[in-house]
């Protein structure tokens, strides 16, 4: 009998096909992994083994008996439990009643013993290697990379008999990742099926047996570790073999009067001192550990939050007082991080969301012109190829990378200058990244002045005309030409690492 | 449009009515119902610019009363003396909505909360004003009197104000870009301002228009009868409440139109007017209002859970 | 975390402060005011809004509103009084049970027909302020040596229905912090979707609220009915936002998973103390609900600048 077994599994959403037929196995005490693009399905079929989304076709069996479609409650009993990339966390409640809380199912007393669950928490974090959490801490003070290792205790401490894991190391450091990997080895030796879904495929390759990759919704092909290499997984999760072009963009461009500068800036909390120029027709790399300020860089600059000191310069312009509004008319644009939550109104539809930031375009005397604000929209999605059924489907209801690229639609509407792009492929699969790259440099090479955030150094190499590497609110290095490569740039950052 | 079921309710009402009572179908009734519509509506226009937004508002109720005391009060006569005492009382109104607006707005306090001390606070000046009594004017004045009761070409001239409002607010909600930038920070506030929107403002905006909103019904109330009773004109402002929520108008915010507000108005004058019609004692209406009201909502969320 | 600053722990106990400094400008200002007779009276009005306040805390806990407490308290009071023939313990335990049962036709239709529940509340509230006129049109006198006795008696200067809620409130905390339910319910308040996954029934959690609140109402009503020896259809108009703005005031929020009920009977302190006081001092009514309406956003925007510092 498999332990866990998946036949003819299918899913819909709204018009797009999240799963496909998709027929898998899974062993008893292995690891396995789960990898893919996105529309591929890997987060969709998590969901539904571990009961949040319910199946349109197909079965799931555990341990021989039929669990499709049951509810995350009677899969928690017999042994299923789940971690995922939005925390489920609750912000109300203690460290020590978040990983508990769950076990409350089982717990038919009526008084709970919250002294005991504190010292069983304390435990459980010091072994784990984060003994400097307390139990009793609201989880709301904690940051990002502490809920998500309270996410994955939440999701451990069940009496689990298979855990799975949706992107688990995305907003962990390197240390944290580190921890995790020891976790899991642990519960290997306890029997415990582990489901590890992840875009890194460096991790993948460390820690599993067994690798399953998906594309389009429909299972490719399951590999042993063996047989696996980051090249053989890319080519079946793509279709075709790619050549990463890894030279950066050659071509020297005239600097003439940068299109951005930035002096002294400095937020007096997570940014010290920070200055650089951007010029267009370049695009302008800024990398760095996490935490070391470079999402806050950007939000001083589109006016997000104020600066403590220093100075912001667009087109030789000094601009004072910086709001939004006035960065935006100044043809500066930020595309934030968490496209759901910053980037777009998810209940709203998809010609709403792009043309917010530039009403104007759209307005004939006064008054919106629904016809044209459609018909732009329409060129919008279209340029950006954005997979949509309808303008009037709400954003909520677009696959990750369409959702991306709509938020790019909304950005390119307002027809900036200098483009600030915060992790623009984070939690995209390979096929949408390729288009996004090409999208950016095109972009560049119409004219824009191009500042990409993000925390994948390989991106950063393969894009970027010039790099900033910073570190604890400062520049530690700036990089050009040969030097962009992913040796220099990280050891760059280590020292920061190493220095703490 | 997800009021399709409130519209039918109403087509039902109607149907149902007309055999139930004689003097239902007639233009007579129909003229009185939607002329006292009128407070209403203003109040349930002004509130779907607040819902849209986001945001929430207690205090129209308390803005109503403080208006229609002060001019049948003031009493005033003759255009000018009139026109004065209009724009007080508009700015009255636009300062307690301006309060409103920018607690909530600026200062990013809870509207609930806020809006709650508005309600006692006006509250409070009203009863300094009218100290609780009733208010009147011995002899009426001939232009409240010409608002209050008159007609303009037949038509009360109640409901051609609160008509041509509606076909304003109509216009505004659906074609402007202001309602389109209300919308979406009512949808998210963190969003809006990463798009560039002044969501503060904005946000600020809705409070004090829905202030002027609630000082012009408490005008056209004042107008009705030179006897205001505070003590009976505190209900408006559940009634555009639930006229909202009826009308399905989204209370979390970035979603509803004007037409959807209207077939809660007029559902919920209907009911009234029905029940009148029937003569049904006024424990029963309230059963019953509170029931059809209970009905239309539950079947309301019926059909938008068929459409998600 | 960092340390707290002086202001934030001050803002921390800012109601059993203000109670402090407003025992005190009474006391100043009104000679009698600390006599033990004006305590007993101020503590003999607590209980009937206080005991609502119970069940409306827990349900703003899950995150939800009860707005038609009024109408419950009116009629569990008229019901008492129509079946005292019946019996003492009868007539007050049916009303209880009349309470709780339309708490569980809210909570049905806001959980498992997910309709909101201001409006759903409000609706409700209606159709029972209609009943209550169905069951009496006016003021209804009665006869009940054991309910009036224990309705106005004290044990020294604590009156029976305040010690009993007291002792409610003591009970009902503890159950928040220290029992399966308690924890559920935060967690429902805090996050519906989360608490599902994690194996909490939050439909049954939320039906479950509700039903609590329309029993702590009707208690209400048989309390207020019990002091005044009436019950009256037209009871109840205020309780719904008054007991809102005790338990507002205590440092319950709106948006829910926060707050309890010690908060709550503090708030309740406040606001009966605020209003006694100032009734002695012949304040206006309409002043005192001005006054209220400003403290409520004037610690609004005191708490909103604390956490600012964050």
């Amino acid at each position: 009998m498999e332990f866990v077994k998946v036949e003819g599994l299918t899913k819909r959403f709204g018009g797009v096909l999240a799963l496909d037929d998709v027929d898998l196995s899974i062993d008893r005490g292995e690891v396995h992994s789960i990898v893919g693009e996105n529309g591929a399905g890997k987060s969709t079929f998590i969901k539904i083994l571990s009961g949040i989304v319910k199946a349109d076709g197909g079965e799931v069996y555990f341990e021989g008996g039929r669990i499709t479609n049951a509810h995350p409650n009677r899969l928690f009993e017999i042994g299923i439990s789940a971690s995922f990339q939005e925390t489920s966390l609750f912000d109300n409640l203690t460290v020590s009643e978040n990983i508990f809380i769950g076990e409350l199912y089982h717990h038919r007393e009526f008084r709970v013993n919250w002294r005991t669950a504190s010292g069983r928490a304390r435990e459980m974090l010091a072994d784990f290697g984060v003994g400097d959490i307390d139990p009793q801490e609201p989880v709301a003070h904690l940051s990002t990379e502490m809920k998500q290792i309270v996410e994955i205790l939440k999701a451990v401490k069940v009496n689990a008999k298979l855990i799975c894991l949706d992107e688990p190391t995305a907003p962990l450091t390197s240390r944290g990742t580190g921890l995790l990997f020891q976790l899991l080895g642990e519960l290997k030796k306890k029997g415990i099926t582990i489901i590890y879904v992840s875009h890194n495929l460096n991790e993948v390759l460390q820690i599993s047996d067994r690798i399953t990759v998906l594309r389009d919704g429909r299972k490719v092909d399951t590999v042993e570790r063996k047989d696996a290499g980051e090249s053989v997984l890319h080519d079946l999760m793509i279709g075709r073999s790619i050549e990463r072009a890894r030279k950066p963009r050659k071509g020297r461009v005239e600097y003439g009067r940068p299109a951005l500068r930035v002096e002294g800036l400095s937020d007096g909390d997570k940014v010290m001192d920070i200055s650089f120029e951007a010029y267009r027709e370049e695009i302008l790399g800024l990398t760095g550990l996490v935490g070391a300020g470079r999402s806050e860089v950007a939000w001083m600059i589109f006016g997000l939050t104020a600066r403590r000191s220093g100075e912001v310069w667009v087109g030789g312009r000094r601009i004072e007082h910086l709001t939004p509004d006035a960065a935006i008319r100044a043809g500066i644009y930020y595309l934030p991080e968490d496209r759901r939550v910053m980037g777009l109104f998810l209940n709203q539809n998809l010609y709403i969301n792009t043309t917010i930031s530039k009403l104007e375009k759209v307005k004939k005397r006064l008054v919106l012109d629904f016809k044209r604000e459609k018909a732009l929209s329409e060129e919008t999605m279209s340029r950006l190829g954005v997979k949509y059924a309808s303008l009037n489907q709400i954003a909520l209801n677009l696959s990750g990378g369409n959702q991306q690229k709509l938020m790019f639609g909304k950005c390119l509407f307002a027809e900036p200058e200098i483009l600030i792009l915060d992790e623009p492929t984070k939690g995209i699969d390979v096929g949408s990244k390729e288009e996004i790259y090409g999208l950016i440099r095109s972009l560049a090479h119409e004219g824009m002045a191009v500042v990409l955030i993000s925390s994948e150094v390989e991106e950063i190499c393969l894009l970027s005309d010039r790099v900033i590497v910073m570190g604890n609110g400062r520049t530690l290095g700036t990089f050009e030409g040969e030097h962009i490569n992913e040796r220099e740039i990280t050891s760059c950052y280590l020292q920061t690492a190493r220095s703490k | 449009m997800r009021a399709y079921t409130i519209w039918i309710f109403l087509a039902l009402l109607v149907l149902v009515m007309s055999f139930l009572s004689p003097n239902f179908l007639t233009s007579q009734n129909f003229t009185t119902v939607l002329k006292n519509l009128a407070p209403t509506a203003l109040l349930a226009f002004g509130l779907t610019l607040v819902f849209l937004g986001g945001g929430f508002d207690l205090s129209q109720g308390a803005t109503l009363i403080l208006s229609a005391t002060l001019i049948a009060s003031i009493n005033p006569e003759g255009a000018i003396f009139f026109t004065l005492t209009v724009l007080l009382i508009f700015f009255i109104a636009f300062c307690i909505g301006s309060f409103n607006g920018y607690l909530i707005g600026m200062h990013r306090l809870n509207s609930f909360i806020v809006t709650l001390g508005t309600r006692s606070i006006v509250g409070g000046f009203v009863f300094i004003h009218a100290a609780g009594m009733v208010v009147s004017a011995a002899i009426q004045s001939p232009i409240l009197e010409y608002i209050g009761l008159d007609r303009f070409l037949g038509i009360p001239v109640q409901t051609i104000i609160w008509v041509v409002i509606a076909v304003l607010c109509w216009f505004v909600v659906k074609y402007s870009p202001y309602a389109r930038k209300i919308a979406v920070v009512g949808s998210s506030v963190r969003v809006g301002k990463f798009s560039g929107l002044k969501v503060e403002g904005l946000q600020m905006s809705t409070y004090v228009f829905n202030g002027l909103l609630a000082g012009l019904a408490g005008i056209l109330i004042g107008c009705q009868t030179s006897h205001i009773a505070p003590a009976l004109v505190w209900h408006y402002d559940f009634d555009a409440i639930t006229a909202c929520a009826v009308g399905g108008i989204s209370l979390s915010g970035g979603k509803g139109t004007i037409i959807d507000t209207l077939s809660g108005v007029l559902l919920l004058g209907f009911i009234n007017n029905s029940m009148i019609m029937i003569g049904v004692p006024y424990k029963w209406q309230l059963i019953l209002k509170g029931l059809v009201l209970l009905m239309a909502i539950i079947a309301d969320m019926q059909s938008k859970k068929s459409y998600a | 975390m960092r340390e707290k600053t002086i202001l934030e722990r001050i803002y921390d106990f800012r109601i059993p402060l203000l109670i402090v400094l407003l025992v005190i400008a009474f006391s100043i200002i009104s000679s009698d005011f600390l006599s033990l007779r004006t305590v007993n009276t101020l503590l003999l009005l607590l209980p009937a809004n206080g005991v609502v306040a119970l069940g409306v805390t827990m349900v703003m806990i899950i995150g939800e509103l009860d707005l038609s407490v009024g109408g419950v308290v009116a009629l569990s009071g008229l019901m008492m009084v129509k079946l005292l023939p019946l019996g003492t313990a009868v007539a007050v335990v049916v009303s209880l049970a009349a309470g709780g049962f339309i708490g569980l036709v809210n909570g049905v239709i806001i959980n498992k027909l997910k309709v909101n529940s201001l409006i759903t509340t409000i609706a409700v509230g209606f159709i029972l302020s209609g009943f209550s006129l169905v069951f009496s049109e006016g003021t209804v006198f009665y006869e009940n040596k054991v309910l009036t006795g224990f309705g106005n008696r004290s044990l020294w200067i604590f009156p029976y229905t305040t010690l009993l809620y007291f002792i409610m409130t003591l009970l009902i905390q503890y159950v928040l912090q220290r029992s399966t339910f308690g924890i559920k319910l935060y967690a429902v308040g805090g996050s519906r979707i989360s608490s599902d996954y994690s194996g909490i029934n939050v439909t049954r959690m939320g039906i479950v609220v509700f039903i609590l609140s329309g029993l702590f109402a009707g208690l209400g009503g048989v309390l207020l009915a019990a002091r005044l020896s009436t019950a009256s259809p037209l009871r109840g108009s205020e309780t719904a936002i008054v007991v809102i703005t005790a338990i507002l005031l205590g440092g319950t929020t709106l948006g829910g998973g926060y707050g309890d009920v010690v908060k709550s009977l503090l708030g309740i302190l406040l606001l009966s103390l605020l209003t006694k006081g100032l009734t002695q001092l012949e304040v206006p009514a309409y002043y005192q609900s001005m006054i209220i309406g400003v403290i409520l956003i004037f610690l609004l925007y005191v708490g909103s600048r604390l956490s600012r510092r964050e």
